[in-house]
């Protein structure tokens, strides 16, 4: 699809482009056209060979080297909700019937959407927890009490017209993967996944944004945030209250001490001290 | 039973040892065995007592066993209270607490991960306030989590697993402390602080938003 063949875009686009689908500038799809709402991401759109278009808001001065597809809007999010509404047409998304295992264990006051939704062999899922729809949830797992996976991402400024947009990614919870209570995990907005691996173990009050991928065996200690499409790699331990930044990538086996803010990649193996300087050795091997 | 710091390096030096580490792993799935029965054998001998002046949500979840409630107490909606656990007298606990919930202490070993089961019990004392979604972790390996009178708890606050906090203490929204941390009375600890696990805070101390506290406080202290 062009951009120029949307009718309603008429006069707001300054180079016309082709595009196959929309997504999130962090995200993944080639020939994607994304909205842009930052200096730093209007960069990184320009260096990626998967994204053709940008969506803008006209604050964002446009590089003259800037040869992608370009649309000027004052609200790029809504804009770009707008064209993934005509692209996927919410009457014709295929809704499979919600499957859940004979031997899952569901506290009657739990709420699991009706669609789309899986449930595999020996999942405890507790009291109060709400599962939406795209979510897959692994053998053996446990979701806590009063969690919630699946909701919309924590997007823009509450603007109430974005209410009518359904989320379209997915949710995808491994085998053996225990969640305790009050956690949130959010459903990306566009076509991606937001994964938690298997054996991970998260702790309560975590938030686990939007196209955040957990790889397996890593641990989440209470009250942390992991940022959108941030990834965490194998066998790391992220502290108590920490945050991880968007689109920050953690290395394998590496550990973010806890109140640590981390807004740059950490390769592997490394101890994020963003705090105090002392010994870490301690936190290895046991998590208590 | 209480595991200093120096002994817990020590476990955990053995843990990186191949057949030390096995032998640990072995132990501690023998005492998740039996803990779990023995977790069933106590709770299920106790039915839960509540009093007719508590103000119970009907959206909150009580466990049938286990679970002592004196009177005057307010319990919010959805608010979830597990076994093993006793609530003093004129407490508010607000929507969405999850208290007596199992801590996360979890054993590590190559590619294992052994959560261990808590034993312990939730004491809540007198006169005691907790915010919207807090959660409060049971005790492990027997003990107990211990919040003391006259103590105000805000919101959306992680108490771990064998914490003890004094009397008359403030905790502020947001804050986070680790497992088996000490707290003495009259502390104040405001908003988005971070206390690390196995430290005590002496009485009387104040501290201040958003630090970490990593090591003892010994005398009171404004940090």
């Amino acid at each position: 699809m062009n951009i120029s063949d949307i009718p309603w875009l008429t006069n707001k686009n300054l180079h016309n482009a082709e595009f196959s689908t929309i997504g999130h500038v962090l995200g993944t799809g080639q020939n994607r056209l994304v909205p842009i709402t930052s200096e730093p991401d209007l960069r990184r759109a320009l260096n990626s060979s998967e994204i053709c278009g940008v969506i803008v808001s006209e604050e964002i001065s446009i590089p003259h080297e800037f040869k992608k597809g370009v649309i000027i809007s004052q609200d790029p999010l809504l804009i770009a909700l707008k064209i993934k509404n005509e692209l996927e047409n919410p009457k014709k998304l295929k809704l499979d019937p919600t499957s859940i295992h004979p031997s899952a264990v569901i506290h009657p006051t739990a709420k699991i959407a009706g669609f789309n939704v899986s449930i595999e062999k020996d999942v405890e899922i507790g009291e109060h927890v709400i599962i939406h729809q795209g979510c897959k949830i692994g053998n053996n797992s446990t979701i806590g009490p009063n969690s919630c996976v699946g909701s919309n991402p924590c997007i823009g400024d509450n603007d109430p017209f974005l209410d009518d947009y359904i989320s379209s990614g997915f949710v995808e919870i491994h085998n053996e993967v225990s969640i305790h209570a009050n956690c949130v995990i959010e459903r990306p907005i566009f076509n991606d996944v937001t994964k938690i691996g298997s054996r991970c173990h998260i702790d309560n009050l975590v938030t686990i944004r939007q196209g955040a991928i957990i790889d397996e065996l890593s641990l989440i200690t209470a009250n942390s945030e992991i940022g959108d499409y941030a990834k965490i790699g194998k066998d790391c331990w992220i502290g108590l209250r920490a945050m991880i930044g968007r689109g920050v990538q953690i290395g394998n086996s590496s550990y973010v001490t806890l109140g640590s803010t981390t807004s740059k990649n950490i390769s592997e193996g490394m101890v994020v001290r963003d705090n105090w300087a002392i010994s870490r050795k301690r936190f290895k091997g046991m998590i208590t | 039973m209480t595991l200093s710091r120096s002994v817990f390096h020590r476990i955990s030096q053995i843990l990186n040892h191949p057949i030390g580490g096995v032998f640990i792993f072995l132990l501690a799935s023998l005492y998740n065995y039996l803990a779990q029965y023995s977790l069933i054998l106590r709770s299920h001998c106790e039915p839960s007592i509540i009093t007719p002046s508590d103000q119970i949500h009907p959206s909150a979840i009580l466990s049938p066993w286990g679970v002592k409630i004196s009177s005057l107490v307010i319990i919010g909606e959805k608010t979830i209270i597990k076994p093993r656990t006793t609530i003093g007298e004129h407490i508010s606990i607000g929507a969405r607490c999850i208290i007596g919930n199992p801590g996360f202490q979890v054993i590590r070993y190559q590619d294992h991960r052994l959560p261990i089961i808590h034993t312990g019990k939730v004491v809540i004392g007198d006169r005691v306030s907790i915010g919207i979604g807090t959660c409060i972790d049971r005790g492990l390996l027997g003990k107990s989590t211990s919040i003391g009178s006259d103590t105000h708890i805000g919101e959306k606050v992680h108490i771990g697993h064998n914490i003890i906090i004094g009397k008359n203490c403030h905790i502020g929204d947001r804050v986070t402390i680790g497992g088996n941390t000490i707290i003495g009375e009259r502390v104040i600890i405001a908003d988005n602080a971070v206390i690390s696990n196995r430290i005590s805070i002496a009485s009387d101390s104040i501290i201040r938003p958003r630090l970490i506290i990593t090591r003892d406080i010994n005398q009171t202290r404004h940090p």
